[in-house]
């Protein structure tokens, strides 16, 4: 660790050094250290933590010269704060990259994040708070020949905790812009974009069982994705829309069937000033792709496909989130924001702003093969699907409206309604569907230049009694008090009470400091465990009771 | 326009070129699991010793495992090669301590569970007489030992390995004593010595433990491909089957362990064990 | 212990030393691609505000604070550019889950401002942003002079007084 630290100094200077001898070229990056010190908690499941500190770094420094960039991130988990996976423990360089680009192409060696379209057949990405990054490693190149084409290709392993995966992972991706690749529609009101993907991965060959005595799967080696996508805008209207298919691809995900996997996503939108429309449609069948066939877990998926439902940020609405279904769902999500203009009757001396937002995701239909009374039969074609057919289940559901309206110069007031279903099926547990009314109240209140206090009050009535294989189940009562001193300094205080259920208090206090970039945040109180989910993609986290000591910067 | 014309299909003949998914037909998704060998007429075997195939199941978090480690060792530093011994790591103690390797096989859990191991440690000899639990794996051992009933089929067992190449060749010659009506079955496999982890031992985990003929991976299929054989007093067969020694084994330390079973009762008649390098 | 607070006082040391030695303001990542809200692929060295400086801010769909700022700023955005002349870029690092409903978010919140999408969040990367919303104000030659992570109701005045003190060729650098 020390010897790590040291390198890494030495490193900064020496590119310092070498930054002001080559002339020119800057140096910038950040870093984010959090350190947990958590003690056991029998009441809320929290283990003791024998290490007593816990503690997650990571350092970026970048380096760029003109068209030429470099990158080294430096990771630290020693050891991991609670919730992230043990394979992390252990410290090094994480990640390292070299790019070289000018107005024509752009070529990266080492380790690259990119995504073709909007993720479906690939999409290399980071989410820290996740412990997720599933970053390439290999080679990526893009090519801009005339204004208005985008080819990328790149080749590359996918990061696995402090490894790289087992599969090779291939793509090509164009993308065309027809309005300045085609004379006189350059000015054109309609705007079309389109593109058109693929990624080829590769794994060596494996021994795995079927279930019939004496044989063994005939395992593709290589397996394809592809996708066609437009984007299509014209005045106020647009409309998205991709669609990907994947070959065989008998994984782990699937209970290794064979079946072709398919994607659609289709996205339509109206907005002119003070009103937005969003209509989303998708359907997901067998598309979990990922770079090795045995993989389970959030790691080393090839592909993103985000659940089709609002994103909560108030504790108690994301209390229960959409987790995407990648063997199969279909949704349908609909989204308003209306603003109601100043000096009518309802928008008041200020104006009201309306956010309506409704999601449904329910499963597809899967009927079992001729000859076979389940589905999902390993080493077999596992299913039929009728396209257009809806499955008889329902996986979530979500209603909500939000109204936020500034009361007087002086305070905001946004009161949030939302009514939410969610089948404990998405966790693969079995259990009846949650139906939860919860509301909101956000209050905002600015006593001077300087000081703003703001207050949520937050309650969540469940139909589900409280079990204690479940720590969120119960009705739930939250409040939280938060000073503002200008946005430098923040105090806050909150609990969230299970009232009608185990009784707990998750109280917690927490301090932040601000200096430009730099932040320094201090917390301490209970955290239940549960799960953090970040675009449908969740991760659990345990209990915890103590401190969390977290700062970031970037220069 | 021309240009965009051309880009494009410089594109898609890139695409094309690297459109690579292999397309499996659908009579084709199940492929026999083993290597396959021809039978041929064989030589008489010399060897007429009746040996034993002692399963023991095991599991790096299992306290009482290294106590049936220790009376495996004891009965085979008197006994010499009368009984074959493979570790099989399978069943809920077998999940690995952080650290060390996963010694958990496919083959290794289907057995596990087709045979109905529940308690840890457990042995089976010859796949018949049941499953002994750990205060009956001495006794049990012994008095099958002591059984002097003689061979009805005899076996041995042979290899050529490339360390290059890491191509392993195993021939074999069966020789049938007495007349054998029932199918038989020829299992092939690979274990390993010499592999060092962590091991719990009652209330302590010992470091550096060393785990002795760890089952790795079967040649053949699990259950062993088919005799092809009349059955008769003095036949005598010969197979020789082709495996590549994966790279994470130990070549010095691995040994390839051949058996004949009974291929409706499983049980075992007849085994034999020769190191890969010797 | 007391060795590696060592070694990491000499890391903030080293880390430090940029701080000081570089003194000239770093540049606006120039070849960092974005999308604009018609689907368009932009690159940023086309970010300008006709020599005058503008405001830089990432934001997110998901995220309050952001919401917050560019509603808050929406109030008097009016004056701002009648006065300064200012202009807001604000780059939303949403992916596929939000990107979509990115343009009807905008305009239904009546924001004027110039949008983009940083989907792949390549400029985020390029701009060492951690969280978001997270501001910077980039003068006339495209440098960037100032930034801050976090809002709160009234940073809005703090933000644009900023503004005319980059507009008089002050220094702000050291500002908070």
């Amino acid at each position: 660790m020390k010897k790590l630290l040291l390198t890494l100094s030495a490193v900064m200077l020496a590119i310092q050094l070498s930054a002001q001898t080559l002339g020119g070229g800057q140096v910038t990056g950040n870093f984010q250290i959090d350190a947990q010190f958590s003690r056991q908690d029998s009441a809320i499941g929290a283990e003791d933590v024998p290490q007593k500190m816990l503690s997650n770094v990571f350092a970026n420094l970048l380096y760029t010269n003109g068209g030429f960039s470099a990158g080294i991130r430096f990771e630290s988990y020693l050891d991991p704060i609670l919730g992230f996976n043990s394979q992390y423990k252990g410290a090094g360089i994480a990640n390292k990259f070299m790019s070289y680009q000018n107005d024509m192409f752009e070529i990266t060696a080492g380790n690259f994040y990119d995504q073709y379209g909007s993720g479906l057949i690939f999409r290399s990405y980071e989410d820290r708070n996740l412990g997720l990054d599933n970053a390439m490693m290999g080679v990526n190149v893009k090519f801009r020949p005339v204004d208005g084409i985008i080819i990328k290709s790149m080749v590359g392993k996918q990061r696995y905790y402090w490894d790289y995966g087992k599969g090779l992972v291939r793509g090509i991706d164009g993308e065309f812009s027809l309005n300045s690749l085609i004379k006189n529609f350059e000015e054109s009101k309609t705007r079309i974009t389109l593109g058109a993907g693929f990624v080829s991965k590769y794994e060596e060959d494996q021994t795995i069982l079927s279930s019939v005595e004496g044989y063994k799967l005939n395992l593709p080696l290589n397996v394809g994705a592809g996708a066609f996508r437009m984007d299509l805008a014209h005045g106020n209207w647009g409309l998205q829309a991709e669609y990907a298919i994947k070959s065989q691809d008998p994984n782990a995900l699937n209970n290794y069937i064979y079946k072709n996997g398919n994607a659609l996503f289709v996205s339509a939108s109206y907005s002119q000033k003070g009103l937005g429309i969003n209509l989303q449609a998708k359907r997901i069948d067998n598309m979990g792709f990922k770079s090795e066939r045995t993989s389970t877990g959030e790691m080393l998926y090839i592909n993103y496909i985000p659940a089709m439902s609002k994103q909560h940020t108030y504790a108690l609405m994301a209390l229960y989130p959409a987790i995407t279904q990648v063997n199969g769902e279909m949704g349908i999500q609909a989204d308003v924001t209306y603003s109601i203009k100043k000096g009518t009757w309802l928008g008041g001396k200020y104006g009201t702003t309306l956010k309506m937002n409704y999601s449904q995701i329910m499963s597809i239909d899967k009927q079992p093969l001729e000859g076979y009374t389940t589905i999902d039969q390993k080493g077999t074609d596992g299913y039929t699907s009728d396209f257009f057919k809806v499955g008889d289940e329902l996986y979530y559901q979500d209603f909500n409206v939000e109204v936020s309206k500034k009361l007087s110069k002086k305070s905001k007031l946004a009161l949030t309604y939302a009514y939410i279903a969610f089948n404990p099926i998405m966790e693969n547990e079995h259990g009846d569907i949650h139906y939860n009314n919860v509301v909101v109240a956000d209050y905002t209140y600015k006593m001077n230049s300087k000081n703003v206090l703001r207050g949520e009050l937050q309650w969540l009535k469940s139909n589900i009694e409280y079990f204690d294989d479940d720590k969120r189940s119960g009705d739930w009562l939250m409040a939280l008090v938060e000073w503002n001193f200008t946005s430098a300094f923040f105090l806050s205080v909150s609990d969230q009470y299970n009232y009608n259920g185990s009784k707990e208090h998750y109280y917690n206090v927490s301090v932040g400091y601000t200096h430009n970039t730099t932040r320094l945040q201090i917390g301490y109180g209970k955290q239940r465990r549960g799960l953090l989910c970040i675009g449908g993609v969740c991760r659990e986290v345990p209990a915890s009771n103590g401190l969390m000591v977290s700062l970031t910067s970037s220069f | 326009m021309k240009r965009l014309f051309n880009i494009s299909a410089i594109a898609l003949a890139l695409t094309v070129a690297f459109a690579s998914c292999d397309k499996i037909e659908s009579d084709d998704y199940l492929i026999f699991s083993g290597s396959t060998g021809e039978w041929y007429d064989g030589q008489p075997v010399a060897d007429h010793t009746q040996r034993l195939l002692v399963e023991k199941y095991t599991g790096n978090r299992c306290t009482n495992c290294p106590d049936a480690d220790e009376i495996i060792s004891q009965i085979q530093s008197t006994t010499g090669d009368k009984m074959i011994a493979i570790s099989i790591h399978a069943g809920m103690f077998s999940s690995p301590i952080e650290g060390n390797q996963d010694l958990r096989t496919e083959v290794g859990n289907a057995w596990h569970d087709f045979f109905g191991v529940s308690n840890y440690p457990t042995a089976m000899i010859n796949r018949s007489g049941g499953i002994l639990g750990h205060a009956e794996m001495e006794s049990g051992i012994n008095a099958a030992l002591s059984d002097s009933a003689t061979a009805k089929l005899a076996m041995d067992i042979d290899t050529e390995y490339d360390p290059q190449s890491r191509q392993l060749t195993i021939k074999s010659n069966i020789e049938f004593l007495e007349d054998i009506a029932e199918s038989l079955t020829f299992t092939i496999l690979v274990m390993e010595d010499g592999i060092i982890g962590k091991q719990k031992s009652g209330s302590e985990t010992l470091d550096n433990y060393e785990f002795k003929h760890v089952f790795r991976n079967t040649v053949t299929d699990l259950w062993g491909i088919d005799v092809d054989a009349d059955g008769k007093t003095g036949t005598c067969r010969y197979i020789e089957l082709n495996y590549t020694l994966p790279t994470e084994y130990v070549a010095e330390n691995c040994h390839i362990v051949g058996f004949i079973s009974n291929k409706e009762t499983k049980e075992v008649i007849q085994c034999a064990e020769t190191g890969v390098t010797e | 212990m007391k060795k590696l607070l060592v070694s990491v006082f000499a890391l903030f040391l080293s880390i430090g030393m940029f701080a000081q030695e570089t003194k000239s303001f770093p540049t606006l990542p120039e070849n960092v691609s974005v999308k604009t809200l018609d689907g368009k692929t932009v690159q940023t060295s086309t970010f300008n505000n006709d020599g005058k400086p503008y405001i830089l801010s990432f934001w997110a769909t998901w995220c309050k604070p952001c919401l917050r700022e560019l509603n808050t700023i929406k109030e008097v955005y009016e004056d701002w550019q009648e006065e300064t002349g200012v202009k807001i870029i604000a780059v939303s690092i949403d992916d596929a889950r939000g990107a979509s409903r990115v343009k009807p978010l905008v305009n239904g919140s009546g924001w004027d401002y110039e949008v983009y999408i940083d989907q792949n969040q390549d400029l985020k990367r390029a701009m060492n942003v951690v969280n978001v919303p997270h501001t910077f104000i980039i003068n006339g030659k495209g440098e960037v002079v100032w930034q801050h992570t976090s809002f709160v109701e009234g940073s809005e005045e703090e933000l644009i007084e900023l503004v005319r003190k980059v507009m008089n060729g002050e220094d702000i650098s050291e500002s908070k």
